[in-house]
């Protein structure tokens, strides 16, 4: 891992400080919000103790709520008009298996509406049979006033009519005046009612009949089960008035029935019409307090009669709660509902929280593009660094790399970065130290051989010239025999210690040589053709392009290959080839010098072109030092190139590969 | 009239089998440890050979010093260097400063006499000018053996001895390549390749210096050196 990713990951940690600020935002939110809702509770307390409690009505859970309309209802049996408020204005939505009976009040001065609407999938019609009459499917209605009842008995008659049949009165008078309208559905049917506004006070009951199939007893379905009456309840203006006078403006109560029928309402919502929070913001906000927000539509007085939600809830079983609702992109509303009354009743306080909202956006997104920026200019910063201190390890790595490749040549380059005061500059110079006590050992081992060479040579010229003088006196068999052997011994001697000297000679002539242009081909095939008629042996194989020119000098290529064919024909078996092969490269040129035979440890592959290191096995009868590939290399480096000793891919020997610069100025050791 | 031959080596074994060797070839020899005693000695008389080796005693380059010292005195004295020192540098300063020759302490007894009759039968050939001299002529070359001048059309060119012995070599037969090692074999020399191929280069700047033109002997790689043959 380097050390950049490193830093990266370590970065990584930096990222929790966003999270953090996101966390504190959403608390200090949180925070904000609570402490609004308790004030919105208070408030809504306090409406609740300012109202007459004389005021409210005695409430019962089979209340029938009537709906105030301020223009009178066609009774056409259709229920366009009715459609204006909700469906959840149904005051009753009752059920059995096979049929449904839903009943909606309206009221309007002294009129009362109601619509009833029955699904049944079993329509029976009224019928004759036998004799006797069956009246089919059918509602009774009961009305109730404080002197009695009236049941009707209502039938569709032609369709659109309705007949009403007066079933049972409970006093002498006349039946109400009941008008009406039959609707046939698709699955059932739907009656429309006008009554006198006069029976309110009392209530009243309604039951469907549904006959089925004509078989079995009919099922039936009413509004009061227990066979009573459900008395009416309606908006209350008294109610509303007084309430009015409490709320504040911009803020809407209401007061609800334990059903959630609303039985007054006053005041408007008035949102932040002004200044409304930019898009991102809302965004944010919804990020911010998303999970505790409920998201519906916002109610309104005269078409939401009955509300429901959890704060109304949570008030009607005698508990406070504030509910946060987003009503729009833009505006979130709060809700505080009390409990109004031990019969369930509820005050809910609605109020805007747009300013809040704002408030709590502009903090919580400042907190967050702090955290932010800190955390981006403090990673960027980190990675600048890291980078920045990749980059001199890096070169550091490289210099080293290039200075302990050129050890040999002996250049003192510094390193980059010793002149820095921190860690890495010390490793540089503790590294350019190193390299200079490596530098002069190499130099020492070097300069070893061509001073061994230079400082044996006079005691071995004694050597020999004391031998030579020594032929001339007069000597005895074995004298001459011992001579003879110290004489084979000191050309020996002289050969190792001109092999010695050779490169080092070479390196202090490559400066003065002088470079010619010449055919590299015909150096190649001119040294073959000479190794042929020397080493018949082993088969000399080359392929050469047609010509490849180049600026060197051939006198040294020429050398160098001698050395090349000593060690190949050293190494290669009876019956082997020695291959040589010349490819152009894009500024010079490649020779390939293989040889068949054993391959080379790997870890001489490298070693192999210093002096003194030979990979021979020890029987070798031949004096040698290992000094040719180290004389090798010095000429290929001198024509800008670089040579590599590797085994075969296939195994079946060695090979030299060397890269030759075809334009030279000047040789450079 | 025996020749007289001074050795300065500052290394008293080889200078003490060297005077020996010599003497029992019937040379008058001396051999002087130093610069400032071979100087001493020369005093009254020069020797006719004096053979020096560069480092001498604690002066490393003594002896290019004592070579310019006896040139200043006598321009025909024949000096030989042979030392242990074998750089191509060595070689090159040595043979500016006027040597006549160039060994390496390495050379065998039996060369480096050989050298010194043949720098001798040189010397004796130049003060008698003998027309009759066996002569090697190829081209615009002559080379006049028994005084080892060589010339290149009519005008002398100053070639040491064993330069001489390489051209006579390759001029023999031209056309045909002799190698490295037939090379040292006539010229007497023993040392390595690289040193014929510093050899050869010296060989060619010589005779360009005369002729800028010149071009005449070939480097056939891998074999070795020819003299162009010219046509017929």
């Amino acid at each position: 891992m380097t050390l950049r990713r490193q830093l990266l990951v370590f970065c990584l940690v930096l990222a929790a400080l966003p999270v953090a600020a996101w966390q504190s935002a959403r608390q200090v939110e949180t925070f904000l919000r609570e402490a609004r809702g308790e004030a919105h509770l208070a408030t809504a307390r306090a409406i609740a103790a300012g109202l007459d409690q004389a005021l409210l009505p005695s409430f019962s859970p089979d209340d029938l709520y009537v709906n105030r309309v301020d223009q009178p209802l066609q009774v056409d049996g259709y229920d366009d008009e009715w459609q204006l408020w909700n469906r959840d204005s149904q005051i009753f939505d009752g059920r059995r298996d096979r049929f449904s009976l839903s009943l909606r009040l309206a009221a309007w001065r002294r009129e009362l509406y109601a619509l009833i609407e029955v699904r049944d999938s079993s329509r029976q019609r009224a019928s004759e049979q036998a004799g006797s009459y069956l009246p089919g499917d059918h509602l009774q209605l009961e009305v109730r006033d404080v002197r009695g009842f009236t049941r009707y008995r209502l039938l569709p008659s032609v369709p659109g009519s309705l007949s009403l049949l007066p079933v049972g009165v409970s006093t002498n008078q006349l039946p109400p005046p009941v008008a009406g309208s039959w609707r046939e559905l698709d699955e059932g049917y739907r009656v429309e009612l006008v009554l006198p506004r006069a029976l309110l006070g009392a209530g009243l009951d309604l039951t469907a009949i549904d006959t089925g199939e004509g078989v079995g007893e009919p099922q039936l379905l009413s509004l009061a089960e227990a066979g009573g009456s459900a008395p009416l309840i309606d908006l209350d203006q008294g109610l509303s008035d007084q309430l009015a006078t409490l709320t504040r403006s911009g803020n809407r109560s209401w007061i609800l029935h334990p059903g959630g029928w609303v039985l007054a309402s006053a005041g408007e919502l008035v949102g932040m019409a002004e200044n409304p929070p930019g898009g991102w913001q809302q965004v944010a906000y919804r990020l911010l307090a998303g999970d505790t927000l409920e998201r519906t539509r916002s109610r309104t007085a005269g078409v939401d009669l009955r509300l429901r939600g959890a704060e109304i809830d949570a008030a009607r079983r005698g508990g406070e709660r504030v509910s946060w609702r987003r009503v729009s992109a833009a505006s979130v509303e709060a809700a505080a509902a009390v409990p109004l009354g031990d019969a369930g009743a509820v005050l809910l306080l609605e109020l805007p929280a747009d300013p809040l909202l704002l408030a709590t956006n502009r903090s919580a997104l400042r907190l967050l593009g702090l955290t932010l920026l800190v955390v981006t200019v403090v990673v960027l910063g980190l990675l600048a660094h890291s980078t920045w201190l990749s980059l001199r390890i890096r070169r550091l790595r490289d210099a080293s790399e290039q200075a302990l490749s050129r050890l040999g040549e002996g250049e003192d380059a510094a390193l980059p970065g010793s002149s820095d005061g921190d860690e890495i500059g010390d490793l540089a110079r503790s590294f350019s130290g190193l390299f200079g006590e490596l530098r002069s050992y190499n130099q020492y081992l070097k300069s070893l051989a061509s001073k061994l060479s230079h400082e044996l040579n006079t005691p071995l010229a004694v050597v020999r010239s004391s031998l030579e003088n020594l032929r001339h006196e007069s000597m005895s068999e074995e004298a001459l025999a011992f001579a003879s052997r110290a004489d084979e011994g000191a050309s020996r001697l002289r050969k190792i210690l001109s092999a010695m000297s050779e490169a080092t000679r070479l390196e202090h002539s490559l400066e003065q040589t002088e470079v010619v242009d010449f055919d590299l081909c015909d150096v190649v095939s001119g040294c073959v053709a000479g190794y042929r008629n020397v080493y018949p042996e082993p088969r000399w194989e080359v392929d050469l392009p047609a010509a490849a020119p180049m600026t060197g000098a051939p006198e040294l290529l020429a050398q160098m290959l001698d050395k090349l064919a000593d060690n190949a024909v050293g190494f290669c078996p009876a019956g082997g080839a020695i291959k040589l092969k010349v490819t152009a490269l894009r500024r010079g040129w490649r020779l390939v010098f293989g040889n068949d035979g054993p391959l080379l440890p790997e870890a001489m592959q490298v070693q192999i072109f210093e002096s003194l290191v030979s990979a021979r096995s020890d029987e070798d009868e031949q004096v040698h030092l290992g000094l040719g590939l180290h004389i090798v290399r010095l000429i290929v480096r001198a024509h800008g190139g670089r040579v590599v000793a590797r085994n075969r891919a296939d195994g079946s020997g060695v090979e030299f590969v060397m890269t030759l610069a075809s334009r030279r100025r000047k040789l450079q050791p | 009239m025996s020749r007289k031959i001074a050795i300065v080596e500052d290394d008293a074994a080889i200078r003490e089998n060297y005077v020996s060797a010599f003497s029992r070839y019937g040379y008058e020899c001396e051999g002087f440890r130093d610069r400032a005693s071979a100087l001493a000695g020369f005093l009254n008389r020069l020797p006719d050979l004096v053979i020096i080796d560069i480092g001498l005693g604690s002066e490393p380059e003594g002896g290019f010093e004592l070579c310019r010292e006896l040139r200043g005195r006598s321009r025909s004295l024949p000096i030989i260097f042979l030392t242990a020192r074998d750089s191509d540098l060595d070689v090159i300063s040595g043979l500016r400063l006027g040597a006549d020759d160039y060994l390496t302490k390495d050379i065998s007894l039996q060369h480096l006499l050989a050298r010194v009759v043949a720098l001798f039968r040189r010397i004796e050939a130049l003060r008698s000018p003998d027309p009759e001299s066996s002569q090697v002529i190829q081209g615009d070359l002559k080379l006049a053996l028994e005084r080892m001048a060589a010339l290149w059309k009519d005008a002398p060119v100053p070639l040491t001895v064993t330069e001489f012995w390489m051209v006579h070599t390759l001029a023999r037969f031209p056309g045909h390549v002799k190698s490295r090692d037939q090379l040292m074999d006539d010229a007497n020399v023993v040392v390595d390749a690289s040193t014929i191929t510093s050899h050869i280069k010296r060989i060619r700047k010589k005779f360009v210096a005369v002729d800028p033109s010149f071009d005449w002997i070939d480097t056939v790689h891998g074999a070795g050196y020819r003299w162009r043959a010219g046509p017929e």
